[in-house]
C-alpha cells in the first residue's frame, strides 16, 4: 500500500511535468526515463494584430500537432531532455501547412541540491530538415537557445515526509529564448497550480505568457517571423493508470496577444516512466 | 510529582547486572546520576544472579560492532541523507577495506517506508570483483524505525541460535569522510550466492513476496496471481514454475497430512523455526510478506528464510490510524497466540497438524528453557528465558548506548533508546509468561489451555445502531504467587486466560509469603484519588492482597495496561502523556500516591518498595498527573 501510494505520487509528478512544452522543475532519479506523447488540436477564427487588436480571420483555422518528449536522469544532479513534434494547419478550403518543429535538446540542474522542484534549464533549439517558419511556428528554422528557471513554490511537499502531500502546489518559471537569423528574441513565464486527488487523479491550471522583442517584421505583414506575444490559460486533469503510466487531458485558450491566433485547444497525452 | 525522570534505567541494568566497561564521559555521568537518583536497588542484586546474567555464562553473541569507513564527495554525503525520500539516484563511494585498500562502488538509499526517515538505510554496490564480508552488495539498515536498535538484532540472534538459514548480520559503526554517522546493521544479501555459502547450492529457485501487494500468503495458487504477489529472484524468467507447483500442493494437502508433506518437500525445521521466531517476537508483519522461499537443487527441498523484524517485540500495526501511525504508533502487545500475523498455509497447517504442533511446542519449550528439544541446537536453549534474555539485553544495550547518543541522524532521543530497551525487557517477561502458560501449560484436567485454530463465537462489532457492542470481552484477571527470594522477579499469571496480572520483586529476605493480585480490565476505576477524574485514569484497577497471615513484605510491583490498538485500549480520554502516569493506592480509608516509573512504550508502571500487610487489600489505580 505504501509503495503504491508513493508510486502514484511519483506518477502524478511525472504527469504534471510531462507537458509537451517540456518546461518543468522536476529532476529524474539517476537512470530513470520518461517518455511522453501528446496530440493536440486547436481552432481559431480570430487573431490579434501587431497593435494587439483582434480581427476576424478569413476562415476558421485548425491546427493539429503531435509532440514527443523524453527525459533521462543522467545523475542526481542533472536530467537530460529532448523534444520534437510535427504540426499541421489549414483553413477550410485552403491548402494545409505542415512541418516539423525544432528539435530541442537540453539539460536541467538543481538550484537546491537537497530538494527537487527547483531547477535551472538550458536547451538548444536545433533547426532540422523540413522545419518551416510558418505562422504556426512548429519550427523556426534557426538555431535558438532557451534558458530559464523553474520553481515549485511553498509549500514544500516533503516538509512532512510521512504524509503524502495532498494540498495544492504552486509553481512558477521564467526564462529567455534567443535566436539566430534575426528572429525575435523572447521571454517567457508561467504560473501554475496543481493538486493530487484520490485514486491517482490530479488537476492543474496554468497561465503562461510569451513576449517577443527585437523582431524584424510583423505577423500581420504575412512574414514568417516569431515576433509575437501571447497569454494563454489552461486547465488539465490527469490520471495515473499504474505506477509508471499516466494520461492527461488539458484545454487551453488564448486570452491576449499580438501577432497571434486567438485559439482554443485541447491536448491529450500519455506518459510512461521506467528505469 | 511522584514521577521520577525516566533516566537511564537500562544503563543501570547493564552496568549493574553485567560487567560494565567504561563508557564515554557523558554516558558514565548519566549512569551515575541515574543510579544515585534511583537508589541502589539494582546493585543490591545478589552475586549469584549477577553472575547468572553475565552473557559469558550463557554463550551470548556479543554485538561487537565493526567500523566501516566510506569516502564520498562532501556534497554527496549530505545529499544522500537529505534528498527527497523517493529519489533512487546513486552516488560514487569508496569503501575502505580492513586491509587498508579501498573498493569503488555506488551508494544509494534503500528500503521503502524507512526512506522517509532522516537516517536512511544505504545500499552499496561494489564494482568488479570487490567484496565486503562476502557481499558485492553491502546493505546497511539504518534501524530508523526502532529506537532500541535491537529488535532486528535480537530476532536474528535467535534465528542463528536456532540454526536457521538466515543472513549473517553485523552491527556497523558507519563513518563517512572520517566523521561518525551512526550505528547500522549490515545484512548478507539474500541471493543464491548466500545459499551456496550455506551448502545449499546457487542453482536453486528463490522467491520473495512483494512488499506492496500483501499477497504472498498463497491465498490463490494461480500463476498470474503468484506473479502479482511474488518476486522471482532466481532463476530470472522462470515463469514461477516451482512456486506454482508448491502453491498447488500447499492448497491441496490437508492439515492432517501436512507433516508427511512437509518432510517430503521442506526443510521442516526451517518452517517450525520460522513460525516459532514470529511467535517469540510477536511479529505480525509477516506470512503474506517478509520472508524468502528457496528451493535447493542440492537437497531437493524448500526452506524458509525469515525477513524484517523491526515491527516486533511488542510493536503493533494499527490499520485504524492514518498513515504513518499505522506503523509508527504507541501500541504494545505481548499476548497474541502463535496464530498471529496474516494467513499462510505453512503456518496454519503446521499449527493444525498434531505431529507438527507437538514439534513446535517442543521447540518453544527449548527456547523458553523449560525442556530440551533434541532436534534444536543447544545455543537456543533458554534463549528467551527472562534472566538470560535480560543479561543478553543488558550486554547489547551497554554496547549500543554510546552509539545511540552519538547517532547523527537519529529520529529519537537516547531516552527513547533506554525506554525501548526497558520495554524489550518487560516484553520478554510478559511474553514468556503468556507463551509458557498458553502454549505449554495444561489445565488441572491435563488438557491443553490453548489449541490452534479453535473457533470462538464472534463478538459484535460496534456500529452506529449498536454503539455499545464490543469486540472484546473485558477480563477479570487474577493470579497468586509466592515471594520467597529477594530481588527475583515473579510474574503473577491468570492461568485461565494465560495473561500476566502483575510482576513482583521482593526486596528483603524473610519467610516466603503468598500475594494475590486481581485486575478489573477495560473499565474506568469506580473510585479515583482526590482531584482526579476517571477520564484521567487508566481503565484498569488492581487489587493486591498479602495472603500470608501476620506478615508484612516490601516489594517492587510492575503492572501493565492495555493499548493494543487505537480502538482497543485502556487509556482514559484525559490521559495526554502516558509518561506522566502515577500509581495510587487506596487502603485503610486513604489514598496514597506511589512513587512511579512509567514506561509508555511497554505500558508498564513500576513502583518500588511497596509495603504489603496481610489483611489489608491495596486498591491501585493509575492516573495522569
Amino acid at each position: 500500500m505504501l509503495k503504491a501510494a508513493l508510486s502514484a505520487f511519483a506518477a502524478a509528478l511525472t504527469l504534471v511535468y510531462a507537458a509537451p512544452t517540456m518546461a518543468g522543475a522536476w529532476l529524474r532519479s539517476e537512470g530513470e526515463w520518461l517518455l511522453s506523447t501528446s496530440v493536440a488540436t486547436s481552432s481559431a477564427d480570430s487573431s490579434w494584430n501587431d497593435d494587439r487588436k483582434r480581427f476576424s480571420d478569413p476562415c476558421t483555422s485548425r491546427r493539429q500537432s503531435l509532440d514527443v518528449y523524453t527525459e533521462y536522469g543522467y545523475s542526481y544532479y542533472h536530467t537530460l531532455f529532448a523534444a520534437a513534434g510535427v504540426a499541421d494547419k489549414r483553413c477550410r478550403g485552403e491548402e494545409s501547412e505542415s512541418g516539423l518543429s525544432d528539435l530541442t535538446v537540453g539539460i536541467r540542474g538543481r538550484l537546491d541540491p537537497y530538494r527537487n522542484g527547483r531547477s535551472w534549464e538550458i536547451a538548444l533549439k536545433l533547426p532540422i530538415s523540413g522545419a518551416t517558419a510558418d505562422a504556426e511556428r512548429p519550427g523556426n528554422g534557426e538555431l535558438g537557445v532557451d534558458a530559464g528557471v523553474h520553481f515549485r513554490l511553498a509549500p514544500d511537499p516533503y516538509e512532512n515526509q510521512f504524509i503524502s502531500y495532498r494540498g495544492g502546489i504552486w509553481s512558477w518559471g521564467a526564462g529567455i529564448r534567443a535566436w539566430t537569423g534575426g528572429l525575435a528574441h523572447q521571454a517567457w513565464t508561467y504560473g501554475g497550480w496543481s493538486r493530487s486527488l484520490d485514486d491517482g487523479w490530479g488537476i492543474s491550471t496554468r497561465l503562461s505568457a510569451t513576449v517577443s522583442f527585437g523582431g524584424r517584421t510583423a505577423y500581420s505583414d504575412g512574414s514568417k517571423d516569431n515576433d509575437y506575444d501571447k497569454l494563454t490559460a489552461s486547465v488539465g486533469v490527469r490520471k495515473s493508470l499504474t505506477r509508471d503510466l499516466g494520461v492527461s487531458v488539458s484545454v487551453s485558450k488564448a486570452l491576449w496577444g499580438r501577432n497571434a491566433d486567438q485559439d482554443v485547444g485541447i491536448r491529450v497525452g500519455i506518459s510512461r516512466m521506467w528505469r | 510529582m511522584f514521577n521520577q525522570p525516566y533516566g537511564l534505567a537500562v544503563t543501570i541494568l547493564a552496568c549493574a547486572l553485567a560487567s560494565c566497561a567504561p563508557l564515554p564521559r557523558d554516558t558514565a555521568n548519566a549512569s551515575a546520576d541515574r543510579a544515585a537518583a534511583d537508589g541502589a536497588t539494582h546493585r543490591a542484586l545478589p552475586e549469584d544472579i549477577r553472575q547468572a546474567l553475565d552473557p559469558a555464562d550463557f554463550d551470548a553473541r556479543p554485538i561487537d560492532p565493526i567500523e566501516l569507513h566510506l569516502v564520498m564527495k562532501p556534497l554527496d554525503r549530505e545529499v544522500i541523507f537529505r534528498k527527497e525520500p523517493f529519489d533512487t539516484s546513486s552516488f560514487p563511494v569508496q569503501l575502505q577495506q580492513p586491509d587498508g585498500s579501498s573498493a569503488e562502488g555506488r551508494a544509494e538509499v534503500s528500503g521503502s517506508f524507512s526512506r522517509r526517515f532522516l537516517k536512511k538505510s544505504i545500499r552499496i554496490d561494489l564494482a568488479g570483483d570487490a567484496r565486503w564480508h562476502h557481499n558485492r552488495r553491502v546493505s546497511l539498515d539504518a534501524m530508523a524505525t526502532d529506537p532500541s536498535y535491537l529488535r532486528e538484532w535480537a530476532a536474528w540472534d535467535l534465528a542463528h541460535a536456532l540454526g536457521m538459514t538466515a543472513p549473517e548480520v553485523r552491527m556497523v559503526r558507519l563513518h563517512i569522510n572520517g566523521a561518525y554517522v551512526g550505528p547500522f546493521m549490515q545484512f548478507d544479501w539474500i541471493d543464491p550466492a548466500m545459499m551456496a555459502r550455506r551448502g545449499l547450492g546457487a542453482d536453486g529457485a528463490l522467491y520473495h513476496p512483494k512488499d506492496s501487494t500483501f499477497c504472498g500468503g498463497f491465498a490463490n495458487p494461480a500463476r498470474e496471481e503468484l506473479a502479482r504477489c511474488w518476486f522471482e529472484l532466481a532463476p530470472r524468467g522462470g515463469g514461477y514454475t516451482e512456486l506454482a507447483q508448491l502453491a498447488s500442493e500447499l492448497a491441496e494437502t490437508p492439515a492432517a497430512e501436512f507433516d508427511t508433506f512437509l518432510e517430503r518437500r521442506f526443510d521442516v525445521d526451517s518452517v517450525i523455526n520460522w513460525v516459532l521466531l514470529n511467535t517469540i517476537t510477536s511479529n505480525t508483519d509477516t506470512y503474506n510478506k517478509n520472508y524468502f522461499l528457496y528451493l535447493s537443487r542440492k537437497t531437493g527441498k524448500w526452506l524458509v528464510v525469515p525477513w524484517d523484524y523491526d515491527l516486533s517485540f511488542g510493536r503493533n500495526a494499527d490499520p485504524a490510524l492514518p498513515f504513518p501511525q499505522t506503523i509508527l504508533n504507541d501500541n504494545f502487545q505481548y499476548f497474541y497466540t502463535p496464530e498471529l500475523g496474516n494467513d499462510n498455509p505453512l503456518k496454519q497447517k503446521l499449527l493444525s497438524n498434531p505431529a507438527l504442533y507437538a514439534r513446535f511446542q517442543a521447540r518453544l519449550a527449548h527456547v523458553l528453557g523449560v525442556a530440551r528439544d533434541a532436534r534444536a541446537p543447544d545455543e537456543a536453549f533458554g534463549w528467551f528465558a527472562p534472566e538470560i534474555f535480560r543479561g543478553r539485553l543488558a550486554d547489547w544495550a551497554r554496547t549500543l548506548l554510546p552509539d545511540a547518543q552519538r547517532d547523527v541522524h537519529r529520529a529519537t532521543s537516547p531516552e527513547d533508546f533506554v525506554r525501548h530497551v526497558e520495554a524489550l525487557d518487560h516484553y520478554n517477561l510478559l511474553r514468556y509468561s503468556v507463551l509458557r502458560h498458553q502454549v505449554l501449560g495444561t489445565t488441572v484436567f491435563g488438557t491443553a489451555r490453548w489449541l490452534p485454530y479453535r473457533s470462538y463465537p464472534p463478538l459484535e462489532e460496534a456500529t452506529p445502531a449498536a454503539p455499545d457492542a464490543r469486540m472484546h470481552t473485558p477480563l477479570d484477571l487474577s493470579g497468586t504467587v509466592e515471594l520467597a527470594t529477594p530481588d527475583t522477579r515473579v510474574v503473577a499469571v491468570d492461568k485461565q486466560f494465560s495473561r500476566p496480572v502483575g510482576i513482583f520483586r521482593r526486596g528483603t529476605d524473610g519467610e516466603p509469603v503468598r500475594v494475590r493480585i486481581e485486575a478489573e480490565t477495560e473499565r474506568q476505576p469506580r473510585v479515583v484519588p482526590p482531584a482526579k477524574s476517571p477520564d484521567q485514569c487508566i481503565e484498569r484497577t488492581w487489587f493486591v492482597d498479602l495472603k500470608s497471615p501476620g506478615t508484612t513484605v516490601s516489594t517492587d510491583l510492575i503492572v501493565d495496561y492495555l493499548e493494543e490498538s487505537s480502538i482497543h485500549h485502556e487509556v482514559g480520554p484525559g490521559v495526554t502523556d502516558q509518561n506522566r502516569l502515577s500509581l495510587w493506592s487506596f487502603a485503610d480509608g486513604a489514598w496514597t500516591a506511589l512513587p512511579t516509573q512509567s514506561n509508555a512504550t511497554s505500558k508498564t508502571l513500576t513502583t518500588r518498595g511497596m509495603i504489603l500487610r496481610s489483611g489489608r487489600v491495596e486498591r491501585i489505580v493509575a492516573c495522569a498527573d
